[in-house]
């Protein structure tokens, strides 16, 4: 864990890492759909969560200067988890990009990326990152498979400088960069943007929508496998508009950040630092929604840790479930024998077969009365149920 | 005289598509298209000339079918994918009855969506699926009615009758697991509106006039559409005349350039409901029948939603399952989602065939799309029990607590 970012990132790199993404995950991600747009969304913890002191406004990173901590957890709110002063420094701030079958990980650290690439295969994932948000570098030896495209310094084209300018965000311009130098049938390739909520800050919602669809279907049309992953915070938009971003997207999956409970005892060590409700909208048919609790353990693995309600929803059952006819001095129930010899019982007014269909075809026998009742305006007809405090 | 039996044979050909019941006085030039058409027939309330939805219990829920002339609104589900299968549920039955097709998207290319129409299963197919399940509840009806001994007077009872079904057959059945042959996809003509061909993306959508560009160009178009190919009504025609179906797809989503929802004051505010009147008053001079789908969950304001269901004249909203908790409800348990229907259209009359019953659900299988009524099952489990009788029991018990101790247990217990 006291390694720099960048050996980490070598570390990772290497084959021999045991790919170990979050497994549960990984299935449902389209493999014939050439792209798709992974919303992730951060949400701040809820304000009456009891280590949260109001985190203070973001403020506006100074460019060369090293942030502010509180800005250097990405503003996005989760700072809170750093706040707590019996808590370890943070290690990454509730962005984490799980990709397919444990291709490519990817955790955001503070003020940084750390990309791994594990497993063997044919899937070799390039990623080109528009970085957004914050001052984030790359890993000093870059890896051979990451490009990292700047859009932090010079947003708006001010300097003149080469960054990345906000109005390059749209289809044609994004794909000659995810491109680059590559060929035409190249790798699959992802794409990750960090963050929407910059782009969504300075062009109109559907702008950045079409630009985002629009890549895509070029990307498509050119044979190009292309993976779109967006980050969101949630927190800096209005309702509408997340949701408005969000339908768009094929796969959803939202983050909030656990309070810190210490770990049971009997457990894995390991302290879920996150909740991820995913969706996986599947083209024909019913979408996927699954709530996972996500830890990030030592080496950048992610785990998924299941859900540790069992004790309570145990206790609930053992209360609903409980037998009333468990301690008594008789016996509630038949055994074989007598629930045959009940069977064989005939009740006094039980009917035979031949009466009962008899009655039920409207065939009256000779001799029987019949009642013919018209019923009159001087009736009083009790409308209720009259087996009504039967409990039944 | 030739003419009147040329009338009397009209009239005979119209109440054999129409399925007995003729309509009348009312939609004479409808009823004398009629036969001439293909996948139509009059409607046996009020003779409008109707088409199938390609569900035949929507159908059944929409008075007969879509009458020509009128816009069906839906109302997507949160993921979009059963209102998805709506709109190519109707697409495929146009393709299946000849029909021209017309589609429009912001999201895929209808080259694409035409690619995923579902197949058709033949007619007999279908039929003798659903007699299966017929047959398998009657035969259910007699084991249950050999087995009832105590409550036997209720097996004179009829059988809850759950499926809506016609009683003379229109529209299809389609099989979702599989796709329509190549040769059926191109059997019809199929005009095409895909947003970002029509609209460059460096052109901002919202910065013409008073009204989204996007949908100044799709109005053109099927215009343009409708009188160069025949679809219109009110001049004479010289060709064979065709029904033309209008797919247009999620409509008002942030792909259309529509931020309606999504600030305080938008510039386009009333563009969708202008984009709506005019689609109306084109199409009811026109042969033909209009399904938009909208993500009407987007946009929380009331407002804006009754004015874009009034401007249309028939609204279904899909509400599924798959988004909201009552997934695990056990009264949802064997369907897939909820289906409202918010407005009927009332068509040359004061009134509309209203269904008996606004409790609909909906759910899809591999062969059928059905809308049921919703009705709760027998309650044959002990563990499931209403909450609200079981409280008036409890509490009845605590009045009452002298009288046997031993009667309260609920459940698990043979007297």
């Amino acid at each position: 864990m006291s390694l720099a970012p960048s050996s980490l990132a070598d570390t990772l790199l290497a084959p021999s890492h045991p790919p170990s993404i979050t497994p549960s995950l990984a299935p449902h991600f389209p493999a014939k759909r050439p792209s798709f747009l992974i919303r992730f969304t951060v949400t701040s913890p809820t304000p009456s969560s009891p280590h949260t002191s109001p985190p203070p406004p973001p403020t506006p990173p100074t460019r060369g200067l090293t942030p502010p901590l509180s800005s250097a957890l990405c503003g996005c709110g989760c700072g809170s988890l750093a706040q707590s002063p019996s808590l370890p420094p943070p290690r990454f701030s509730c962005s984490v990009a799980v990709e397919r079958s444990g291709t490519l990980r990817c955790v955001k650290w503070v003020g940084g990326w750390s990309w791994g690439s594990g497993g063997s295969g044919w899937r070799i994932q390039v990623v080109a990152v528009l970085d957004y948000d914050l001052k984030s570098l790359p890993p000093t030896p870059s890896p051979p498979r990451l490009s990292f495209h700047d859009g932090f310094t010079d947003p708006l084209g001010w300097e003149d400088s080469a960054g990345l300018k906000v109005e390059q965000v749209c289809g044609r311009e994004l794909l000659s960069l995810v491109r680059g130098s590559r060929g035409e049938a190249g790798p699959p390739i992802t794409l990750a943007l960090d963050s929407l909520s910059f782009l969504l800050a300075h062009q109109r919602p559907a702008a950045v929508c079409r630009s985002l669809q629009e890549l895509q279907r070029l990307a498509g049309s050119s044979g190009l496998k292309l993976r779109v992953l967006c980050l969101l915070h949630t927190d800096l938009h209005t309702a509408e508009v997340v949701r408005a971003v969000s339908h768009l997207a094929s796969s959803v999956l939202e983050l909030s950040p656990l309070p810190p409970t210490p770990a049971p005892r009997g457990l894995s060590p390991f302290v879920p630092t996150c909740r991820a409700h995913s969706i996986h909208k599947r083209r024909a048919g019913k979408a996927i929604r699954k709530v996972e609790n996500i830890s990030v353990q030592p080496g950048f693995i992610l785990q998924s840790v299941p859900e540790l309600t069992g004790s309570q929803t145990g206790a609930e059952s053992d209360t609903s479930q409980a037998d009333p006819a468990a301690n008594l001095t008789f016996r509630l129930r038949l055994t074989e024998e007598e629930r045959e010899a009940r069977e064989r019982l005939s009740l006094p007014f039980h009917f035979t077969t031949e009466r009962k269909t008899r009655l039920l075809r409207g065939v009256r026998g000779a001799g029987q009365g019949q009642i013919y009742y018209q019923p009159d305006s001087g009736d009083d007809i009790d409308d209720e149920d009259p087996d009504d405090d039967l409990d039944v | 005289m030739a003419a009147p039996t040329a009338t009397s044979f009209h009239r005979r050909s119209r109440s054999q598509t129409g399925g007995g019941g003729g309509g009348g006085g009312g939609g004479a030039t409808a009823t004398a298209t009629a036969a001439s058409l293909p996948g139509t027939r009059a409607s046996v309330h009020n003779g409008q000339l109707l088409v199938s939805t390609g569900v035949p219990s929507l159908d059944y829920m929409l008075g007969g079918g879509l009458a020509v002339g009128t816009l069906l609104l839906i109302e997507e589900d949160k993921y979009e994918s059963y209102s998805w299968m709506l709109l190519k549920y109707f697409l495929a039955e146009g393709v299946v009855c000849g029909h021209s097709l017309y589609i429009a998207s912001a999201r895929d290319h209808p080259e694409d969506i035409i690619q995923e129409l579902p197949a058709p299963l033949l007619d007999d197919v279908a039929q003798s699926t659903l007699e299966e399940e017929s047959g398998n509840v009657n035969s259910f009806a007699t084991a249950s009615q050999n087995s009832m001994k105590i409550a036997w007077r209720y097996q004179n009872l009829p059988k809850v009758q759950t499926a809506l079904v016609c009683s003379s057959r229109f529209g299809h059945y389609y099989d979702v697991s599989k796709t329509m042959s190549v040769e059926q996809q191109h059997s019809v003509k199929c005009h095409s509106f895909f947003l970002p061909d029509e609209v460059p993306l460096e052109f901002d959508v919202t910065k013409t006039g008073d009204m989204n560009f996007g949908y100044i160009k799709l109005l053109r178009s099927i215009q343009s559409v409708v009188r160069k190919e025949g679809f219109d009504g009110a001049c004479p025609q010289t060709k064979p005349r065709n029904i033309l179906r209008i797919g247009i797809h999620s409509l008002g989503s942030l792909l259309w350039g529509e931020e309606v929802g999504l600030s305080e004051n938008p510039e386009h505010s009333c563009s969708l409901t202008k984009f709506l009147y005019a689609l109306r008053g084109l199409l009811r001079t026109s042969l033909s029948t209009c399904i938009i789908t909208v993500p009407g969950h987007l946009t929380q304001n009331k407002v804006i939603m009754g004015r874009v269901r009034k401007l249309s004249d028939t609204v279904v909203g899909l509400e599924s399952f798959n988004s909201s908790e009552r997934e695990t409800n056990p009264l949802y348990k064997d369907y897939h989602g909820l289906l409202h229907i918010r407005q009927l259209p009332r068509l040359n009359s004061l009134i509309c065939d209203a269904p008996d019953t606004k409790d609909l659900a909906f759910k899809l299988k591999r062969k059928l799309f059905t809308i049921e009524r919703l009705h709760l099952p027998p309650d044959l489990s002990d563990t499931v029990s209403r909450s609200s009788k079981q409280d008036l029991a409890e509490s009845a018990k605590l009045l009452s607590s002298g009288c046997g101790g031993g009667a309260r247990g609920k459940t698990h217990l043979d007297f």
